[in-house]
């Protein structure tokens, strides 16, 4: 019961993430397109949190799993520090350092994917597609993360020409 | 790049239930990542954010994958596709292959590309500003990263809204890379209530400069110069630009003769039909607003 009414919850923030995707592309609908987008993905959250059921490899729900409170505390104390400190930072950013913002969000998300990778390897030794999921999401998400934080530092002013390689050092980009 | 997809090929494939070879793999992608993003030029910068973006969209999509969760795989997949579409409608608005991006011809082109300029620059005052202004009939603004940094958006659409009082239509140019994120300039401006039909993409003004009476620079140049239709050892040649100079009259606000981002001169700033009017990017509009209401 509580599965299915997950798997609404997702179906519906998939299509608040399309059709807020679709309403961006317009500058008069995009602030409303925005609020739709992140309006799924905070329904999203919370039904992970409340209706997730632990499922054996058969696909049986584990009924004698609970979450222990710890865990919601913790889930619950890293919403609240987060949501504190990306309100106040996009509250505070001048609107000259709208591209900094972005990068260095981009680059969270990046971490995000990295740290995913990092926890899991060691649980999915055993399936090698689990495992290819794991290693291309963390290399792609890392150097979307160190990445982003260089983008970050340029557009800051911190790093402020562009730096020429030399030819060997671009060489290492292909090989 | 190739040693980064083998090394986790690698992995994929013996297992190592070693931690210390996949933090190897974490600080080899992390050393890639700065390698891939320091060569690349400042002006190429929104095409690089649009790119990591899409690539972290990618990462969450693989995250999906793992837990069979479908909407970190739909969420995932939306970010890395429109992140890519994005990379690629950049490029080509600037008229450059993404390999061009990415491996950096603008680092190695870019000491050919200076040019000694020739020709006097012009200077021009507030008041004549205003009073060209005030009598033409049709005027276009080409809003520049200067625009941004001066927070001047409120006092240009001030301006605007002056001039279309006195009878003169007045749009803004908007050109795709202009500023330093992708559509920079739109949100720029929608803060000041411009309103939206005004905001006229490069494509479709264009063909409108050879009728306009006069162009307002503030605080762009890379986007308008010149060199990008007629010197072929300009770093930005070939990319498309707004066609300021078809124009009868060009008035640049800038604060002074210093290069862009790209870091090369512009050679519309020696044109005859170019007046410089040296100033800060609020400073000047709000001097030529006092100016327009006393007229």
């Amino acid at each position: 019961m509580k599965s299915s009414l997950l798997e609404i919850c997702y179906l519906f923030g998939s299509v608040t993430f399309i059709v807020g995707l679709k309403m961006m592309g317009n500058p008069k609908s995009a602030r409303k397109g925005n609020l739709l987008g992140a309006l799924g993905m905070v329904i999203a959250i919370f039904g992970t949190i409340f209706l997730f059921e632990k499922k054996d490899h058969a696909g049986n729900i584990d009924t004698a799993f609970v979450v222990p409170a710890i865990v919601y505390y913790l889930i619950f104390g890293a919403i609240a520090l987060g949501t504190v400190i990306g309100w106040l930072t996009a509250k505070r950013v001048q609107m000259t350092k709208m591209p900094e913002l972005v990068s260095m969000f981009n680059g969270m998300g990046g971490a995000c994917a990295a740290l995913i990778g990092l926890m899991e390897y060691q649980h999915n030794l055993d399936s090698t597609g689990a495992l290819a999921a794991i290693i291309a999401g963390m290399v792609i998400g890392t150097v979307s993360f160190s990445g982003s934080i260089i983008a970050y530092l340029k557009l800051n002013g911190s790093m402020n020409k562009p730096i020429r390689l030399p030819h060997t050092i671009s060489s290492i980009q292909f090989s | 790049m190739i040693s980064l997809v083998a090394f986790g090929t690698w992995m994929v494939m013996m297992k190592p239930d070693n931690m210390a070879i996949l933090y190897a793999l974490f600080f080899a992608a992390i050393v890639y990542g700065i390698l891939f993003t320091i060569p690349i030029g400042g002006a190429d910068m929104p095409v690089v954010i649009s790119l990591l973006n899409s690539f972290t969209g990618l990462a969450a999509a693989f995250g999906g994958f793992l837990y069979d969760n479908k909407i970190m795989l739909t969420g995932g997949i939306l970010v890395g596709s429109a992140g890519t579409l994005l990379t690629l409608v950049m490029c080509k608005a600037m008229n450059r292959p993404l390999s061009n991006v990415i491996f950096g011809a603008f680092g190695a082109s870019g000491a050919t590309g200076d040019r000694e300029m020739s020709g006097n620059i012009k200077d021009i005052n507030v008041s004549d500003t205003a009073v060209l202004m005030n009598y033409s009939k049709k005027v276009i603004i080409v809003p520049g990263y200067g625009l941004a940094v001066a927070q001047a958006q409120h006092v240009i659409h001030e301006l605007e809204m002056i001039l279309e009082e006195r009878g003169v239509s007045v749009k803004y140019a908007i050109h795709p890379v202009a500023g330093r994120m992708p559509g920079h300039m739109n949100v720029l401006l929608a803060e000041s209530n411009v309103s939206y039909d005004k905001l006229v993409e490069m494509e479709d003004i264009n063909p409108e400069f050879a009728s306009t009476d006069v162009v307002l620079v503030v605080g762009a140049n890379d986007v308008i110069n010149p060199a990008a239709h007629n010197d072929p050892a300009s770093p930005i040649y070939g990319m498309p630009i707004l066609d300021v100079e078809n124009a009868a009259h060009i008035i640049v606000n800038k604060r002074s003769m210093n290069a862009g981002y790209a870091g090369i001169e512009n050679e519309l700033f020696f044109n005859p039909k170019t007046n410089m009017l040296f100033g800060d990017a609020k400073t000047v509009p709000t001097k030529l607003v006092a100016e327009l209401k006393a007229l």
